[in-house]
């Protein structure tokens, strides 16, 4: 059953009615209208009822290539639209067209003889139920303005004087006109062609949908006939159709745009009568441009048509397409050229990108991707593609996204600790440490009979009586040396020398030693000093200890009382020496200006044991008494050199001599008293027994039982197991 | 710039003095006789710094009523009252004297005789404690000092006395001393031109 479309808003109408059911417009022919029916000639209407719609011709209005987009207010020009292109209006309320990739639906069982047309064709059959949706670009409206103002409107367009065309789905197929029919050979390539989008110039534009690039008004999913129907085609098709040669699958191919579409705007051959709205077209579109050529030359295309154009990239050459002869006539060069950047690699068109221009030197400088992908195929190829630029091809060049780059899956790492066995069983102990450490344990209480102070207190009274048991029976069981030692024998020669130590003479004493080795250095010092005093020398102690002074005045009275030296007359206490070596130095540069009085506040340098004595070097001898290696070394390095020769003698602690011995060797001292030892062989050599004399029993017998001690208990300890030793225990107390 | 200030003056300084010991004109003999001057009274005023230290130390323990709290209390006591009798009546005084003979003479000559006790009984427990090569020659070593250094009651013993120990002590330990001395020597000459070109700055900020 044939349908009407309403011309006004294109929803169709049961056949025989005389109003649209929707809109209410009439289906009658205006009075004087003329319905421009299959096999008609045209006939030339008077335009001028369209003058009042007319936009004002201005340069703004004219579209050129490169122009961004302007939306304008085309409802002005609603009125003039063709009935035809009204009817390509789509029905906002109706579901949109499906998209090109996706299988169309499958026909209805009861539609057995439609089922005979391709699958691209369906919609056309199913005109009755499906409403395109249409939506005519700015450029599209204004195009059709301009046409209109020239007064060159198809007369089958030109609403509402024009009856509504029959739907070309409702004609039979021995209908059709036959340059549809003979396109009906070629309708896989048409297909492909049309199913594609154009590409615009500005990216803002929506490129016409497909059914609406058709110059009849039909869809291009809509079928095709595929054998011309010379006598029901219109006159002016008709009379182009006869001659109309048809371009081979090459032609046709530079003819079309780069979007896709066919191209070209069918020109009539000289003599030939084509419609005046097509010439028009023309002739506009090659005086200002189309607005689908950007880049070409004054695009001869129509946009209505060029709108619809699909890329000849994908256009099957091995096909038999015939192009009407107005294709033909279109020249290559009036094409443009497609541009190499707008179209992706495999051939797609994208719309969103302006086609750029490379310079030739900038394409050759594009790497080749067959040298740069290093990866394989099959992973290349899911890397995005570069669609622009001097990258444009290359894909998984650049990161999808800022800071994206080829990401890496982290390798995992178990988060259990690999530990050994031995270092589970340490980690293991310290936390049985680190436990034990906040926990209060009992301190054993330390046994008055515990077998290490048994053995303390044992050691302790074998030493007492080794010691006090000959001092106090004053036996003497310990024998004389039987030699001397030859730095003993040097001091004393150096004593006794009174070509060194003159009588009367001065002489510097040190007392550098701690009261705790009094005992030992005051026996080792008294003989030596003791010798001197009998020479008359005049004595000035000094001390870089605090206690020195001290000691130098207990050492004068408990050793040399027998002499009978004061201090004041016999000998002056210089007191002490602050600044340890630096004190030494600078009692070395000036003994005056470092020590200038006694501790009892008197001037020192004004006494008689210092008359004439104005520096280090005025002094006869020098001896050091002293129990520290550090502090006879000190002596030694800053006083030496201003004694100007002077003999230096040191009477040292058996602990130092180790140290000090090595100066005695080298010459810097000329002579040595060490330890008790040194005392008793100084006393025994000028045979005056002193402390020496009276310490060297014990000092004897003491050195015998600390021996034996140590013997004993070292056969001890190694006898027994070394399983049975006890852990070192803090807790007790000395 | 305090680090920079003191390290100028110690590397000005010890430039100084040891020019003065090449260089004998009187400027730089005075110049380092002052500076000096300058460290031993300083050493002495740090003698004074360090008893103040003490007191401060042993009154807190007092204020604060701590453990030993008691001794603190006599050592104060004992330190203020020798301090105020050596001002009054002069260390030459036979009171002095005698504070020092009675008290602090016996008192560290008593503890040099514990050390002697203890040093024995150490020796006995030494292999107890350690039993290995190192304590056996240590143990070895110092009998036979012992033995050489004195003789013994009944006699000497030819061998220890005449030849072991002084093998010992002027051979083997004077070889030692004597390279712990270059090593002193050396150690003190490299702190010296530290401080002198500043890599070291025992006075101040590092």
């Amino acid at each position: 059953m044939a349908e009407i479309a309403c011309p006004t808003c294109g929803k169709t109408n049961p056949d025989g009615v005389a109003a649209c059911q929707f809109c209410g417009t009439s289906f009658q022919p205006a009075p004087g209208g003329a319905a421009i029916h299959p096999g008609e000639k045209p006939v030339k209407k008077a335009t001028a009822e369209f003058e009042g719609v007319r936009p004002k011709p201005s340069d703004d209005d004219l579209i050129r290539p490169g122009d961004p987009p302007v939306k304008k207010k085309t409802s002005e020009l609603e009125q003039a639209l063709p009935s035809w292109l009204k009817n390509l209006r789509g029905h906002p309320d109706q579901p949109p067209e499906p998209a090109p990739d996706e299988p169309p639906a499958p026909a209805p069982a009861g539609e057995a003889e439609r089922v005979e047309f391709p699958d691209w064709l369906a919609g056309l059959e199913d005109d009755k139920t499906r409403v395109e949706e249409e939506q005519v670009p700015d450029w599209l409206a204004n195009l059709r303005g301009r046409m209109q103002e020239e007064g060159e409107v198809p007369p089958a367009a030109s609403p509402p004087d024009t009856p509504a065309a029959p739907a070309v789905d409702d004609l039979p197929r021995e209908e059709m006109p036959g340059w549809l029919s003979r396109l009906g050979d070629g309708e896989a390539v048409l297909k492909d062609a049309v199913a594609r989008p154009a590409i615009h110039p500005d990216e803002n534009a929506r490129p016409l949908p497909r059914e609406n690039t058709s110059p009849t008004g039909a869809g291009t999913d809509q079928p095709v006939p595929e054998a011309r129907l010379p006598g029901e085609e219109p006159d002016w098709l008709s009379r182009l159709q006869p001659e109309a040669d048809y371009l081979p699958l090459e032609t046709a191919g530079e003819a079309l745009m780069p979007g896709g579409g066919l191209a070209g705007t069918p020109t009539a051959r000289p003599g030939e009568e084509i419609p005046d709205w097509l010439a028009a077209a023309a002739g506009v579109a090659a005086a200002e441009g189309s607005p689908a050529s950007p880049g070409g030359p004054a695009g001869v295309t129509p946009a209505l048509i060029a709108g619809g154009e699909e890329s000849p990239a994908r256009t099957d050459s091995s096909l038999p397409l015939e192009s009407p002869d107005w294709l033909s006539t279109i020249k290559p060069e009036q094409a443009p050229a497609p541009g190499p950047a707008a179209e992706t690699g495999d051939g797609q068109v994208d719309g969103s990108l302006e086609p750029a221009q490379l310079p030739t030197w900038v394409q050759a400088m594009r790497p080749v991707e067959s040298v740069v992908a290093a990866a394989p195929l099959g992973e290349s190829e899911e890397l995005p593609a570069e669609e622009q630029g001097p990258l444009a091809g290359l894909r998984g060049v650049l990161p999808a996204a800022p800071g994206m780059g080829a990401f890496r899956k982290p390798p995992a790492y178990s988060i259990k600790l690999q530990a050994s066995e031995d270092q589970a069983r340490n980690a293991a102990q310290l936390e049985r440490l680190v436990a034990g450490e906040g926990q209060r344990s009992e301190l054993p209480e330390p046994s008055l009979l515990g077998p290490a102070r048994i053995l303390r207190w044992v050691v302790a009274l074998l030493l007492l009586l080794a010691v006090l048991l000959p001092v106090a029976s004053g036996m003497q069981v310990a024998p004389d040396l039987s030699g001397y030692p030859p730095e003993m024998v040097a001091a004393r020669n150096v004593v006794q020398d009174p070509a060194l130590v003159p009588v009367n003479a001065p002489v510097l004493i040190a007392f550098d030693y701690e009261p705790a080795l009094a005992g030992e250095l005051e026996a080792a010092a008294a003989p030596l000093i003791d010798n001197l005093l009998f020479t008359g020398a005049r004595l000035a102690l000094v001390s870089t200890i605090p206690s020195g002074p001290a000691l130098a005045e207990r050492f004068m009275l408990e050793t040399q009382s027998f002499h009978q030296y004061t201090g004041g007359e016999e000998y002056v206490n210089l007191g002490y020496l602050a600044g340890g070596p630096a004190g030494i130095l600078d009692f070395a540069i000036d003994p005056p200006a470092a020590a200038p009085v006694t501790p009892g506040g008197a001037d020192a340098w004004s006494l008689p044991p210092l008359a004439g004595v104005r520096e280090l070097g005025d002094f006869t001898l020098l001896i050091i008494v002293t129990d520290s290696a550090d502090t006879g070394r000190a002596w030694i390095e800053q006083a030496s050199s201003h004694l100007q020769g002077r003999p230096v003698l040191m009477v040292i602690s058996a602990q130092a001599e180790p140290m000090l011995r090595p100066y005695y060797e080298s010459g810097q001292v000329q002579g040595l008293v060490t330890g008790l030892a040194g005392g008793k062989a100084y006393e025994q050599s000028i045979q005056r027994p002193g402390l020496g004399t009276a310490y060297w029993t014990a000092f004897s017998a003491g050195l015998f039982i600390s021996v034996l001690i140590i013997l004993a208990g070292g056969i001890w300890s190694l006898a027994g197991e070394p399983g049975s030793r006890k852990p070192y225990r803090v807790t007790e107390k000395p | 710039m305090k680090g920079i200030i003191s390290t100028a003056i110690a590397i000005a300084v010890g430039l100084v003095v040891l020019a003065g010991y090449f260089i004998e004109t009187p400027l730089l003999v005075n110049l380092r006789r002052l500076l000096l001057d300058w460290a031993v009274i300083l050493a002495a005023v740090a003698l004074f710094v360090g008893l103040a230290n003490l007191v401060k130390v042993h009154s807190a323990r007092v204020r604060d009523r701590q453990k030993g709290g008691f001794y603190s209390v006599v050592l104060v006591l004992c330190l203020l009252a020798t301090l105020l009798a050596g001002l009054a009546l002069r260390p030459e005084h036979p009171v002095m004297a005698a504070v020092f003979n009675a008290v602090q003479f016996p008192v560290e000559a008593s503890l040099m005789a514990l050390l002697t006790v203890s040093l024995v009984y150490a020796s006995v427990r030494l292999l107890r404690r350690r039993r290995n090569l190192l304590s056996v020659i240590f143990l070895v070593t110092a009998v036979i000092i012992l033995l050489g250094t004195a003789p013994l009651p009944f006699g000497e013993i030819p061998i220890l006395g005449d030849l072991l120990r002084p093998f010992f002590t002027q051979v083997l330990a004077a070889a030692g001393a004597r390279g712990i001395l270059i090593g002193v020597a050396l150690g003190s000459l490299a702190t010296g031109l530290r401080i002198l070109f500043g890599a070291d700055r025992p006075y101040g900020s590092r």
